[in-house]
């Protein structure tokens, strides 16, 4: 801790003498430069990360529902299986969504809906022996069960069992009642999610709010693209910016500091979250690649327009290329992690540690970012 | 987290000074004292929608802060064993950032609902001369694990919002209109479990911020004695200092934390009981069940189980480390840096702030004495604007407590970034700023007078120095 500090402060003392000395030119950067180049990367972040992540999200979801509705329809195994494949995807789509919970995720407590864990397991018993379980729909579901009950977590409850797609003997009807209840409120809360940060969803996606009386939100989207104008709480571009900096650092800081070495050092197996699937891992390296994402626009397979990463090598292109190896390095350390990370507590000491440097040495690249943005 | 950033920030900006020449401009000022809101060791420069939840340069078991972080923001779940476990058998909320957005405080609302986050009203069901109904804890809870009961069906609770006109009809001499507003509330009979007198009234708060409350704990008792000391010699705005609270040490206090001044030291404060009470896990010095003899009969009149429920618990849900980390994390969270001081609107407000009787109870700064939990906390010079004393503003309906303490005004403008609301005043009434400032009346009515008499663009630029502090 103490080594990483002073070399945290060392980088960053550098970094101050270099920004002092820059800003004692007689010609600095003028600020208009930088907030239209800023709005740029926030139009950008907007439109081509977020709003199309979150996109992808509501449109697996809604598959997940109608897997979730064939399996009550038919139990077979082929069915279990499909429907666990699709929470999967889907589950992807909301691990690339990490690095920016803040604005509605958290203003409409869709994150805690979403993903709230550890489920509860003993509340979960007694909702299964209500004798009208098979009249339970989403609306009950999301009036009556907190969010310990609803989420992601509450279907993998039912989908899986030790890693891997359950046997279809093993789910009862109460169950699968169940499941397609909370597998509704989790298409609604992903679809107001997305909604939230666009308001021009799809006619089909604007009918599941509507039937399931939920508003849509205020468009958040347009606050952050339009930073610095009236109506964005957002009073400068910059600060916008720090915003996409912050929520990348915060999830670097929890994988590394919490998703990992919760376990890691209580050595409990229970802190591991995806107890069922055992999708840990997958889930870490996709939080990274949410980071990725912010930091190189667009997502996968569509990288587009001015990205963070542009700016950034546009003021201190070392600084750019250490991002970037920083977000490859702590990919390729959570992969290594021997799978699955709840059987691999106490025996992988190596691997556990350096994907956690590498997660603690990813923030404190990105907090870098903070000193170069005008 | 950025977990040094605050420290570097410091000296990155030493460079900065040094580094320009004398015809640059003069930087100390923009990094003048007023900008540390929470003293050079407890103040962040993170003015994102994360600027509530910064640990201080003066934390220093960064671990500690993140396990105490996480005790804050999970949802604690029934059960016993497994991490985060122990939630009930009747509680007021899952967890503890439900009633504290983004580490700030509760939004208004009119409807009561537990499982919204931000939905964060205690209510207290009370006599009229104030006294907590035995029936029921001083907080109501309104949920319990099945098959128990909760005392009230939160269903049966109604936040009424009425409109309130004063005696200028809501018009400021310049012809400009305000509103104002104020909460009644009521509980449906039917829907109260227990035993209540035919008196009993309904009152609601707020939840309060988080951040800088470990720096108003370093503030010496003799400090407020003498300001209570202070103000009562002048003839005006007397501030009433908080009761003495004997602690588990034997130590007496006088109360600074809640709006009623009810809690002494942070160790005993608010969130420390908060942590229990709310969530009724149990650890080994709250090893009790926070729940009324009347509540326990009842429930053992529906034959459920209330064995052991009297007295402690020998097996508690949380270990004194889990408080320990909680508590480094609690004391931990730094205070908002100050923003835009330099701004000339904002020293505009300033100025209108100093003259038109705002710091009478709206005291900017305070020096810290040694604090013995975290030694960065010592001997520093913050800026919490609050004499940390209880006044009577003289509102319409103050439902339980008629005196509250001034509210403590850093980083209150990072409101709407940080929890998504701007609501203010104990019960949430005040939507923004200027209504807050209108709904002082009683011993602030002379300071209300002058705000009404400012021209618009001054009452505006009031408002600024108020957002950017």
């Amino acid at each position: 801790m103490k080594n990483k500090f002073w070399k945290t402060v060392c980088v960053l003392l550098v970094c101050g003498l270099m920004t002092s000395m820059n800003s004692c030119k007689k010609d600095p950067v003028t600020p208009d430069s930088d907030d239209a180049v800023l709005l740029e990367v926030l139009k950008g972040f907007t439109n081509n990360t977020v709003i199309k992540t979150y996109g992808l999200l509501a449109d697996r979801s809604m598959e997940l529902l109608t897997l979730c509705e064939d399996l009550q329809a038919s139990k077979t195994n082929v069915n279990v299986a499909a429907a666990a494949q699709k929470w999967i995807e889907a589950r992807k789509y909301w691990e690339m969504t990490e690095a920016f919970l803040f604005g509605p995720a958290e203003f409409y407590a869709l994150d805690p809906h979403i993903d709230s864990w550890p489920l509860d397991k003993d509340q979960l018993d007694q909702v299964l022996t209500n004798p009208n379980i098979a009249d339970v729909d989403a609306a009950y579901a999301r009036t009556y069960y907190g969010e310990s009950l609803l989420g992601f977590h509450a279907i993998e409850y039912v989908l899986f069992e030790d890693g891997q797609a359950k046997d279809v003997s093993k789910i009862t009807d109460a169950e699968l009642s169940f499941l397609v209840a909370v597998a509704g409120v989790l298409q609604e809360d992903c679809i107001r999610l997305e909604a939230a940060w666009n308001s021009n969803i799809s006619s089909a996606k604007k009918t599941i709010l509507e039937d399931a009386e939920l508003d849509i939100p205020p468009d958040f989207g347009s606050e952050m693209i339009n930073a610095g104008s009236a109506g964005s709480r957002f009073r400068t571009p910059q600060q916008a910016v720090r915003e996409m900096v912050g929520g990348c650092e915060t999830i670097a800081d929890e994988v590394g500091n919490e998703k990992i070495a919760d376990p890691y050092t209580t050595k409990n197996v229970l802190t591991v979250e995806s107890w069922y699937s055992w999708n840990s891992i997958t889930d870490f390296t996709d939080n990274i690649r949410s980071i990725e994402n912010v930091y190189l626009g667009g997502i996968e397979g569509s990288r587009s327009g001015t990205s963070l990463s542009v700016y950034v090598q546009g003021k201190n292109a070392q600084l750019d290329a250490d991002i970037r190896a920083a977000i490859q390095n702590a990919k390729a350390k959570i992969q290594a992690i021997p799978a699955p990370f709840r059987n691999h507590l106490s025996d992988s000491d190596a691997q556990i540690e350096a994907a956690m440097d590498a997660c603690n040495a990813l923030m404190d690249q990105l907090s870098l970012i903070d000193g170069i943005i005008e | 987290m950025k977990k040094y950033t605050v420290i570097v920030a410091g000296i990155s900006l030493a460079f900065f000074f040094f580094a320009c020449k004398p015809d640059d401009p003069p930087q100390e000022e923009v990094l003048g004292e007023e900008y540390y809101s929470g003293g050079k060791n407890g103040t962040s420069f993170n003015a994102t929608s994360l600027a509530y939840e910064q640990p201080s340069p003066a934390v220093t078991d960064m671990s500690a802060f993140k396990r105490g972080e996480k005790m804050f923001e999970t949802n604690y779940i029934t059960g016993s064993g497994i991490p985060y476990s122990g939630l009930g058998p009747v509680y007021i909320r899952s967890s503890c950032i439900t009633c504290h957005p983004g580490y700030g405080r509760s939004k208004r609302v009119s409807t009561f609902n537990s499982d919204e986050y931000g939905n964060g009203y205690l209510i207290m069901i009370h006599t009229p001369d104030g006294a907590i109904c035995s029936s029921f804890t001083g907080m109501l809870q309104t949920r319990a694990i099945a098959p128990y009961l909760p005392p009230v069906d939160e269903s049966g609770i109604h936040i009424t919002w009425h409109d309130f006109t004063d005696q200028y009809g809501n018009t400021y001499p310049d012809g400009t209109r305000y509103s104002l507003i104020y909460p009644t509330v009521t509980i449906d009979q039917d829907k109260i479990l227990l035993p209540v007198p035919a008196n009993y009234q309904v009152s609601i708060e707020g939840t309060l911020g988080i951040y800088g409350t470990g720096l108003l704990d370093a503030i010496t008792d003799a400090d407020l004695v003498a300001q209570r000391d202070l103000e009562a010699a002048r003839g005006y705005c007397k501030g009433e200092l908080g009761a003495m609270i004997t602690e588990a040490d034997g130590t007496s206090h006088p109360g600074r934390y809640t709006y009623g001044c009810t809690r002494g030291t942070l160790q005993n404060g608010p969130g420390s009981n908060a942590l229990w009470n709310i969530t009724n896990v149990t650890r080994p010095d709250r090893n009790t069940l926070y729940a009324t003899q009347a509540w326990i009969n009842k429930m053992g009149e529906l034959g459920l189980d209330t064995n052991g429920f009297a007295g402690g618990f020998a097996q508690t849900e949380l270990t004194m480390k889990d408080f320990d980390d909680f508590m480094v994390w609690h004391r931990g969270l730094a205070v908002p840096a100050a923003r835009d001081l330099d701004n000339p609107v904002v020293q505009a407000g300033k100025t209108i702030f100093y003259s038109i009787g705002c710091t009478a109870c709206h005291k900017p700064s305070w020096t810290t004495g040694t604090d013995k939990y975290m030694s960065g906390y010592s001997n520093q010079k913050i800026w919490p604007y609050s004499d940390m004393l209880k006044h009577d503003l003289g509102i319409k309906e103050p439902g339980l407590r008629k005196k509250c303490r001034t509210t403590p005004l850093w980083g209150r403008g990072l409101s709407y970034l940080c929890a998504g609301h701007t609501d203010k005043l104990h019960d949430l009434r005040a939507r923004n700023y200027e209504e807050a400032i209108l709904w002082h009346f009683g011993e602030a009515e002379q300071a209300r007078d002058k705000f009404r008499n400012l021209t618009k663009s001054q009452r505006e630029a009031l408002i600024k120095f108020l957002e950017a502090i």
